[in-house]
């Protein structure tokens, strides 16, 4: 009974996914707006929401890299768009950061440009590498 | 990609093998409300699915299901 109760036939499946499709981006909503509430309404600091950042961080990433690497759905990345995605990553993160913390002092690199450009790289590789890796997984399945 | 409807006639077919949609669900391992989406034309069943429902009402998988409008 309970076998039934969990495990479903295709239609829940189904629709099991859809609906947690549905409330994992509701999820992920929500969360980006309590960030930005705590951070610009509420006054809050930076460390005091580091908890909910990286949950929200990881969810979205652990998504992404989830439906690269099962599905082989987002496309692979080429040189070519991967240095655009780079730069328009790297170009919007120091742009909005000067903004809204003006010019950093030059002793504080390692807080301020180091992960500025560092960050926007780690990500495009890290999507690089899982995109080629998932690509690999389905063609070795199709090869099978 | 564009939208294709398909048909289908099940229910004839567990009708005529005196199947109720019980039986027939507890055949080939779904649930009755799933045999009763797929009559109503409201679920397109997977093609592992179809199969199984062919092989349960010994029909032939093109005499089950068909693009709506090609028949």
């Amino acid at each position: 009974m309970f076998q039934e109760m969990f495990a479903g036939d295709e239609r829940s499946h189904s629709i099991n996914g859809m609906i947690a499709q549905v409330f994992l981006g509701l999820t992920q909503i929500f969360l980006a707006v309590i960030v930005f509430y705590r951070l610009y309404v509420v006054g809050q600091q930076d460390s005091e929401i580091n908890d909910l950042r990286l949950l929200l961080a990881f969810s979205i990433f652990g998504y992404i890299a989830a439906r690269l690497f099962f599905g082989g759905i987002l496309p692979e990345l080429s040189w070519k768009p991967a240095l655009i995605a780079y730069a328009s990553l790297a170009g919007l993160i120091t742009v909005v950061c000067l903004l809204i913390y003006g010019w950093p002092a030059p002793e504080d690199w390692a807080i301020t440009w180091l992960p500025a450009l560092l960050g926007p790289a780690i990500l495009v590789g890290l999507y690089a590498l899982v995109a080629y890796l998932g690509k690999r997984r389905v063609e070795r399945e199709i090869g099978e | 990609m564009e939208e294709v409807a398909i048909d289908n006639k099940l229910k004839l077919a567990r009708v005529e093998n005196d199947l109720t949609q019980s039986e027939l669900a507890e055949q080939v391992g779904v649930t009755r409300q799933t045999i009763g989406l797929i009559e109503a034309g409201k679920y397109n069943p997977t093609l592992k699915l179809c199969l199984m429902l062919a092989r349960a009402t010994d029909k032939r998988l093109d005499e089950l299901f068909w693009i709506k409008g090609e028949r």
